[in-house]
């Protein structure tokens, strides 16, 4: 054991978590750097248009659905394997399509962060 | 029997489960979001064994017997909120570091008052949540076995605390998304035996509705709440014990508890302000809420509370923070979208099932239970023994995982956010905090749970929707703003339920927008948040910190 002062190792995550001093004291993080800044506000924006996108489809979609449906079912019978169309309909379009969309958006985003 | 047949080895899984992760728990950080270390499919799948609750386990499939095909757009909402999730939310909210909706509110904004304003406004949703649970819980022990309500009631509450206690989030996550797979299983199987066993011509009634306004046979109801009737003819109905009276044309009321046997061939009473199921409104796949005449709107209306709602639900929320990361929190939500399209796959099965063999708990209200129910309808004999028990077993994870999330808000909210301290207080509030919703879920027997549901679901509409979204998307966001939009929210949504439960019978508009207020408390409260924040000032640092939410996270070293 040499006299050399010990110090406490950590990884940076919790060291910005321990400096933080407890519930209720005023605290900020320290602010961004200029190339991190410039970084953060071009994924926001990017990650904004596609978030955007992504809602209006869903928008569409979802609230788009119900009145076609209900056309349907005024329209007559329509059969698919003996279930009306328009109950099968409320099943077998909107989750598939809904997987589709979480999907390509969940790669849409990745993709923009993974440009450096 | 039956009962602790299904429910032992649910409850037995569930503490294993769960008392494996008692040594890893001693700090806040790991009692609350298991030290962020949850990979994206395990986590997905504890979020959608969370959020599976007893809403969707049996509340939609009875919804669908009482309401029609339309209840099968809950599911979609309920789907459709992860995809809004997925864009908006997940990402930037893991970003925030918080541990705690409330924490992220105080980071975000930098407001103590807001942190506690959200952390009650997280109260609020969790025991209008918790309550129901319980008492579905209480509800379906007592149907299949014969035991008291009290009784399944308390089961829950003890097996929830002392899992929660000991094992926090790490333990809590283990669980449920094992109770994922438990409930996929339990509810998927049943239903491919249920469309084998049931008979071509059941089938083909299934998708063939026609009114429910004659007993095709000898029908034994059983009120477990009192209920209304409204008898058109007058009509014999016998006590269980043989004695027989006659129910004059008129309303009735019949009380909690008692038991009448319709003969066969005669006509249905109905049940004033609901149509029978099966009729010509039943099959068109829109929702008309509160019978007003308006099923478009009301289709909408349950759409907008049910996608908003989801983005909002502290205990969802806080799933995203157990993610190592952003992008983990981004696949999380997607993986949960393809979890809960395969689960929604079954509930219209039991739904369409139910209406034919099993129409008459509409009149006594009791249609929350038709999916355990149905089993014994179809067949006798150990199989539909064993069924009764799969699907009760898996009722019951329902109510339990879902209340594990919500009872670990209530800790959170309490014991973190409120009164901040370590993580013992964290493992000693969660009793406490099960034994109040416990007396609370007793004399609640006698609500309709889906008013409760409902409202949970708005108020976190109202509140948290517009926090997350204009805090992660506009940095002018101020804490005036947030606190009187978070308030209108609150107040809004809670005074048209307090309207649908305490008030005047509505019909037309009225009654729509009272019954389910989310199509004009939402965008009110998203304009007041724009409004006062708009004439109040950001602080300089606001958008930094708003930009730090999109900033991802530096790439991990090649390893």
């Amino acid at each position: 054991m040499s006299g050399g002062r010990r110090t406490v190792v950590m990884s940076p995550q919790t060291r910005l978590a321990r400096s933080r001093p407890a519930a209720g004291r005023r605290w900020r993080k320290p602010p961004l750097e200029v190339h991190e800044s410039e970084r953060a506000g071009r994924l926001y924006r990017a990650q904004r248009r596609h978030a955007v996108g992504t809602v209006g489809l869903l928008v569409v979609l979802v609230f788009g659905l119900p009145p076609l449906l209900g056309l349907f079912a005024a329209a007559g019978q329509l059969r698919l394997f003996g279930v009306p169309l328009s109950w099968a309909a409320l099943v077998l379009v909107p989750f598939p399509s809904m997987v589709l969309l979480a999907w390509r958006q969940s790669r849409r985003a990745e993709s923009l962060e993974r440009r450096r | 029997m039956t009962a602790l047949l299904a429910v032992s080895p649910v409850v037995l899984l569930t503490l294993f489960v769960g008392l494996r992760g008692i040594s890893a728990t001693r700090t806040t950080s790991e009692f609350l979001v298991a030290s962020r270390g949850i990979t994206p499919l395990v986590n997905a799948a504890a979020v959608s064994g969370e959020y599976l609750s007893a809403a969707s386990f049996l509340g939609v499939a009875g919804m669908m017997v009482r309401d029609g095909v339309g209840a099968l757009w809950y599911p979609v909402g309920f789907t459709a909120g992860y995809v809004a999730m997925l864009s908006l939310v997940a990402a930037p909210m893991r970003r925030s570091g918080a541990l705690t909706v409330p924490d992220f509110a105080e980071t975000r904004l930098g407001s103590p008052a807001l942190r506690r304003l959200s952390a009650m406004v997280v109260l609020v949703i969790a025991v209008l949540y918790l309550v129901p649970q319980f008492r579905t819980a209480g509800l379906v022990l007592s149907v299949v076995g014969d035991v008291s309500y009290w009784v399944g009631v308390v089961i829950a509450g003890g097996v929830i605390s002392t899992t929660l206690a000991l094992g926090g989030m790490r333990a809590a996550t283990y669980v449920q998304a094992f109770q994922f797979c438990l409930k996929l299983v339990l509810f998927a199987v049943p239903a491919v035996w249920l469309v084998v066993t049931v008979g071509a011509q059941t089938r083909q009634e299934a998708v063939d509705p026609v009114e429910f306004t004659r007993f095709e046979e000898r029908t034994r109801v059983e009120f477990r709440v009192g209920a209304t009737l409204r008898v058109r003819r007058p009509t014999e109905v016998r006590s269980p014990d043989g004695s027989a009276r006659v129910l004059r044309t008129g309303e009735h009321h019949v009380e909690a508890g008692q038991v009448l046997v319709f003969p066969e061939g005669a006509e249905v009473p109905t049940v004033p302000g609901t149509a029978p199921p099966g009729g010509e409104h039943w099959g068109r796949p829109l929702l008309n809420v509160a019978d007003a005449g308006h099923p478009l709107f009301g289709t909408w209306a349950v759409l907008v509370a049910t996608v908003c709602g989801t983005m909002g639900l502290p205990h969802v929320l806080v799933r995203f923070h157990t993610s190592p990361d952003g992008r983990a929190a981004r696949r999380t939500a997607a993986l949960t979208v393809v979890l809960l399209s395969l689960f929604y796959l079954f509930p219209g099965v039991y739904g369409a099932l139910g209406r034919v063999l099993l129409p008459e708990l509409y009149l006594s209200g009791g249609t929350d239970t038709v999916v355990v129910a149905l089993p014994t309808q179809v067949d006798t004999g150990w199989s539909a023994t064993l069924f009764t028990v799969l699907v009760t077993g898996g009722a019951f994870a329902a109510f339990l995982a879902t209340s594990l999330g919500l009872l670990l808000v209530v800790s959170g909210a309490l014991s973190h956010d409120l009164l901040p301290g370590g993580v013992t207080r964290l493992r000693g509030t969660a009793p406490l905090a099960a034994a109040v919703v416990v007396l609370l879920a007793l004399p609640a027997v006698f609500l309709d749970t889906n008013i409760l549901v409902t409202w949970a679901f708005t108020i976190a509409a109202a509140t948290f929707c517009p926090l997350l979204v204009l805090g992660i998307w506009w940095s002018e966001l101020t804490v005036a703003g947030a606190v009187s939009g978070m308030s209108v929210g609150l107040f809004g949504s809670s005074a048209g339920m307090a309207v649908t439960l305490f008030g005047p019978p509505l019909d037309g508009w009225k009654a729509v927008l009272t019954a389910q207020p989310a199509p004009w408390v939402v965008p009110l409260s998203f304009v007041t948040m724009l409004l006062v924040s708009v004439r109040t000032r950001a602080p300089g640092w606001a958008r930094t910190e708003m930009l730090r939410l999109h900033l991802d996270e530096p790439a991990a070293p090649a390893r």
